[in-house]
């Protein structure tokens, strides 16, 4: 797809949707790669007035500022950015790129450096960092960095990767292009409405082509990751996923991902040991831990679920699937009383699997009254759930035997 | 039987197929039962098929092709039943709202002449990008 008709397709969906934020920025990116910075900052302002905080809108829009000649501005705008989070790489590495193109040449390479040192093996990075050094004169420093990015990406021993290195320090100067922050995200929609129009293997290349570009981008081997495992594709996913953890520790998305490939091949054991990777990475991500919860569950660790499902709860209290699983676990350790209490406090009382939980913990406490009168509530949200009616059918037999 | 996480799997990698946003979305397995809640749309943008009322039905038919799923709930925000059981997106009404005006002709939203910040800087940026 063009990137006209992307842009327009994201005008519509902005339009559909002017509370989202997300819907702004997207379409901001969009216009930005298109050259139109004017139309981008709107969009990108529109983004930030219902999400005042949101901080890649907010990165983008002194890229934006600089572009339509307001660098004091963006300047004054940025250091307050990289006040509030001086040490998140994704900052920093952008407060680089961005001094280089305000012309501040020393400063941006000093900074790169820096986000070198926070990532040192993302290549994309130190690609860039070279290209800085290269046209300083810099050309010791510029060859070691750009030796260093090659010897990372040979390890990986993915062929696409190596293909798209600059042969040489001539070469870096295509690289030294990569100066907006919005890049990945530009690639990722371009990728997705290749598939939106049915052309998966479009999408696919389109992401092949950006991880090239950008190798090492957390959100592009995520998505590409997640594009070959959607497609079928478990080793080459597998490997892309592992190539992304390989060059930045910090890719929880990738273990996630990692830990559902390996419970499809069936290897449990190692599916927990991805998800215990994502959950140390994020401890405060509820998702991972009910995903780990789960899993411990199912492998009949109940001790070790309870704990990370009550874990979820005081994180994300309505948190409606933990609160399911948690109360199944309880009932599993025969603590009704606590499944109920769970189950009363959760926005998932009023779903069938909670009240037919709910009537199987009042069974357990000798209480068929009670439990009868959720499975009624569970048959009048769903006629057809046959676990309700399976188990209002031995309670009916044993009263009758009774 | 799988277990309700190879399920929990099984859904993700399908909903990534679809390239569904699964931060918009929360999903979960419990016996065999499948639950999406929020908010379903697809990653970045919109397609034309995004708001076709089939992408909901159809994920119901694939998701309980998977093993071991013999039940799904959609509880979303973005979508729900019309009279005839048919799926409604409400973006997609929401869309018809902004896009139309009271005398029901269409408008488009045009951020270049909606865009006060840009306009008065739009010439130096020309300017800059002329070389």
């Amino acid at each position: 797809m063009s990137l006209d008709a992307c842009i327009a397709s994201l005008e519509r969906l902005a339009a559909a949707r002017p509370k989202y934020p997300d819907s702004w920025y997207n379409f901001g990116c969009l216009l930005a790669h298109a050259g139109r910075p004017a139309d981008a900052i709107h969009a990108v302002n529109r983004a930030l007035e219902i999400h005042p905080q949101y901080v890649e809108a907010c990165i983008t829009r002194c890229f934006l500022l600089v572009e339509l000649g307001r660098q004091a501005e963006a300047t004054r705008e940025f250091k307050r950015i990289h006040v509030r989070s001086p040490d998140d790489f994704a900052t920093v590495f952008a407060l680089g790129v961005f001094l280089l193109r305000c012309g501040w040449k020393d400063s941006g390479l000093d900074v790169l450096l820096r986000a070198v040192s926070m990532r040192p093996r993302l290549p994309y990075v130190l690609l860039r960092a070279a290209a800085a050094s290269n046209a300083l004169g810099r050309t010791d420093e510029a060859a070691a960095l750009l030796y260093r990015a090659r010897a990372v990406v040979e390890n990986l021993g993915l062929q696409d990767l190596t293909a798209g290195l600059p042969p040489g320090m001539s070469g870096l100067e295509q690289h030294a292009s990569w100066q907006d922050p919005f890049l990945s995200k530009v690639f990722v929609l371009l990728a997705h409405h290749a598939a939106g129009a049915g052309d998966e293997d479009g999408a696919e290349r389109e992401l092949r082509s950006a991880c090239k570009k950008l190798p090492g981008c957390q959100l592009l081997f995520w998505h590409m990751g997640r594009t070959l495992l959607g497609r079928g594709k478990r080793d080459e996913a597998e490997r892309w996923l592992a190539a992304q953890i390989q060059m930045d520790m910090d890719s929880p998305q990738a273990h996630l991902e990692l830990s559902f490939l390996y419970a499809e091949a069936k290897d449990l054991e190692r599916s927990v040991a991805s998800l215990r990777k994502a959950v140390a990475l994020r401890p405060l991500y509820p998702d991972y831990r009910y995903q780990l919860g789960t899993l411990l569950f199912d492998l009949g660790r109940i001790d070790e679920a309870i704990e990370e499902l009550r874990r979820v709860l005081s994180i994300h209290p309505g948190y409606g699937h933990a609160s399911i699983h948690l109360a199944s676990a309880y009932l599993a350790r025969d603590d009704a009383s606590r499944a109920l209490e769970v189950l009363a406090s959760s926005p998932c009382a009023d779903w069938p699997e909670a009240l037919v939980l709910s009537a199987q913990a009042h069974l357990k406490l000798a209480q068929p009254l009670e439990a009868r009168a959720f499975l009624g509530k569970a048959l009048a949200k769903d006629p057809t759930s046959t676990e309700a009616r399976a188990l209002l059918a031995s309670l009916v037999s044993c009263e009758v035997v009774a | 039987m799988a277990s309700d996480f190879q399920i929990n799997s099984g859904v993700r990698s399908l909903l990534a197929k679809h390239w569904i946003d699964l931060k918009k979305v929360q999903l979960g397995a419990f016996h065999g039962t499948v639950r999406l809640t929020g908010e379903l749309c697809r990653l970045g943008g919109e397609c034309a098929s995004d708001h076709d009322p089939r992408l909901v039905d159809n994920l119901d038919a694939e998701i309980r092709m998977i093993r071991g799923v013999e039940r799904v709930y959609f509880e979303l925000t973005n979508w729900r039943r019309g009279g005839g059981g048919e799926w409604i997106c409400t973006d997609r009404a929401a869309r018809a709202k902004t896009t139309t005006s009271s005398s029901g002709e269409s408008m488009v939203l045009n951020v270049q002449t909606s865009s006060q910040e840009g306009r008065q800087d739009q010439p130096k940026a020309a300017a800059r990008r002329a070389p």
